[in-house]
């Protein structure tokens, strides 16, 4: 067991360079989620990571051991498919079997039935893929790819073919059962919210480069670049500083001295449930978003207001 | 709409009647019937005909029938199987890979098989090359034995055996063969407990469509065993020509329709009817 270390990583298609000169270095039981736009790079730098492709230049270490030129089946790592790839004419019991039962292992059944167990599945032990939930073949999945204990699970968007609900479910259990059972787990997403919640860091990609890696309260609240500030949230920006609409604020009145005000003409108020959207515009031609808590007001289209932040929420990022 | 319907139909039903089902009538009445002394059928009605068939000398034949198109099959699949996950895993150039297999197709199946006859014989091709090239003094005996007959049958049905395991293959979702690597299995592992169970529908079928034509080929085993190796079919053609026993002809034939028709009942079954 040990760190997942990628150092100088590049990997071209035919016609572009897909993963250009990627390194960080994933500390051993840790969540880590690589986050990004699809055709960022993240699944195939995912792909070099599982063995399903090699890197051109670049090294892969797992606990300093070099993992390039291994096979998969060589390979001290499993990962959890988007699209699940349970094999469909086996149970679920037998698909979490297989990967033991290569390995010859004589403590294969305990295990299945641990796995089982762990995952809340042993009711539905003897069901094909196609007989399961989508719930369950994730549970399934997810269960196939721990029980060989690896000393790296990667996900790849495994959350991505659930319904929402049962989305935010599962993130909660992926969430609980990694500090349980303390294995590395690299989390490939699109989806900022879903990373923000999971991972103890997050490396955000773009174009094949690494934009910034931190933890989710640095990516969100101190972005490196705009592309990191505008991909995990909305963002007003004024110039070259850029605030997020729900710590921007609205007034009739002028604020306290000390924060940061515009004066704008309110465009439209929207409700939305958990709070009020107010779109303003100032003159100056720049639109502000401020998301606010009921009650501190109400907006009308036309309405001259102070729109206003305090300086510490402000993030100053130059174009 | 449904007269419409109907109308369209009536060619059809008019051709499968007439000419599918009428001979067929024609054939069960002959295995009735006593053979003539010119050919032909004549009275009295008899089963003496089937009878017959458990004579243990046309048992030989049928199970040696039944173990040269067990062979081909067996050769077939073991060929098309590497060719066809290869076409299927062969992106853009799949259409014109198939279409190659197709190609004999375009010949006449006789050609083909006389074809196989210049190849074969003592002053064929092979044994003019490997007399020529001095790797032997006199020339190999390749044509007119079983050898020959299995390497024909395979060669004819190769195309039928490649088509659905191609279209099996073809489906087959590659993240499953990466999963199965995730997980440890080596590649022969991969084959033998992810592609192999589940080309299982495409390697049936297959069987079926060689089987079926290799257990009553005639033109084959004709040609290219020389009479020396006898199957069924070559027997159901000599009753109807020189033996002139078209009764007994009709009932073996028949007999061998029953066979297959049971073997395609038993898989069929096993896969809900969508093999084919």
């Amino acid at each position: 067991m040990g760190a997942l270390s990628l150092d100088a990583i590049y990997k071209d298609f035919p016609s572009h360079r897909v993963v250009d000169g990627i390194s960080l270095t994933i500390p051993q039981g840790c969540f880590y989620s690589l986050l990004g736009p699809s055709g960022c790079g993240k699944t195939t730098t995912l792909r070099m990571i599982g063995g399903f492709d090699e890197p051109d230049r670049g090294t892969i270490q797992l606990g300093g051991r070099t993992l390039n030129g291994l096979r998969p089946y060589e390979r001290p790592v499993t990962t959890v498919f988007q699209s699940y790839a349970l094999f469909p004419h086996l149970t679920a019991a037998e698909n979490i079997a297989f990967g033991l039962e290569r390995r010859r292992d004589p403590d294969a059944a305990r295990k299945v039935q641990a796995a089982l167990d762990l995952v809340q599945l042993s009711a539905k032990a003897g069901r094909l893929p196609a007989q399961m939930s989508g719930g369950e073949r994730q549970r399934t999945a997810l269960a196939r790819a721990l029980v060989v204990e690896p000393e790296l699970l990667l996900l790849d968007e495994p959350l991505s073919a659930l319904d929402p609900k049962l989305r935010k479910q599962m993130r909660l259990e992926l969430k609980e059962l990694q500090s349980r059972i303390g294995i590395t787990f690299l989390f490939i997403t699109h989806d900022q919210e879903e990373a923000l919640s999971l991972s103890d860091q997050i490396a955000v990609m773009h174009k094949g480069r690494l934009e910034q890696i931190g933890t989710p309260q640095q990516i969100y609240l101190q972005p490196a670049t705009r592309f990191v500030a505008g991909f995990l949230g909305a963002v007003n920006w004024v110039g070259d500083v850029g605030v997020r609409p729900e710590l921007t604020r609205i007034s009739r009145e002028a604020p306290a001295p000390g924060a940061r005000v515009l004066e704008a003409t309110v465009n439209s108020a929207m409700f939305l449930g958990d709070c009020l959207q107010v779109e303003t515009r100032t003159p100056a031609g720049d639109q502000l978003i401020a998301q606010i808590a009921h009650g501190l007001g109400e907006f009308r289209r036309g309405d001259r207001v102070h729109v206003w932040w305090r300086p510490d929420d402000e993030m100053a990022l130059p174009q | 709409m449904n007269r419409l319907r109907a109308l369209f139909l009536l060619p059809a039903w008019a051709f499968t009647l007439l000419l599918f089902l009428g001979p067929l009538l024609i054939i069960v009445a002959y295995s009735l019937r006593t053979k003539g002394v010119y050919g032909g059928v004549g009275p009295p009605w008899t089963l003496e005909n089937y009878v017959r068939l458990f004579d243990p000398l046309y048992g030989v034949i049928l199970l040696r029938s039944f173990l040269m198109a067990a062979v081909s099959t067996l050769g077939c699949l073991a060929l098309a199987f590497p060719l066809a996950y290869y076409i299927a895993r062969s992106g853009r150039r799949k259409t014109l890979l198939l279409n190659l297999v197709m190609l004999p197709f375009w010949t006449s199946f006789l050609v083909r098989t006389y074809a196989w006859m210049f190849l074969l014989r003592d002053t064929g091709l092979i044994n003019s090359a490997l007399l020529a090239a001095g790797l032997i003094t006199e020339p190999l005996p390749l044509l007119y034995n079983d050898g020959a007959v299995i390497v024909g049958l395979i060669y004819g049905y190769l195309p039928f055996a490649v088509l659905p395991l191609y279209s099996n293959l073809e489906r087959l979702d590659k993240s499953l063969l990466e999963a199965a690597a995730d997980l440890g299995a080596r590649p022969w592992q991969t084959l033998l407990h992810i592609v192999l169970p589940l080309t299982a529908p495409g390697l049936r079928a297959a069987s079926v469509l060689v089987f079926i034509p290799c257990l009553g080929a005639y033109l084959t085993p004709d040609l290219l065993g020389g009479g020396k190796s006898m199957m069924i079919g070559n027997l159901v053609q000599n009753q109807f020509t020189s033996a002139r026993d078209w009764p007994f002809g009709s009932a073996l034939s028949l007999a061998l329709m029953a066979i297959v028709m049971l073997l395609l009942w038993t898989l069929l079954r096993r896969d809900g009817g969508e093999m084919l």
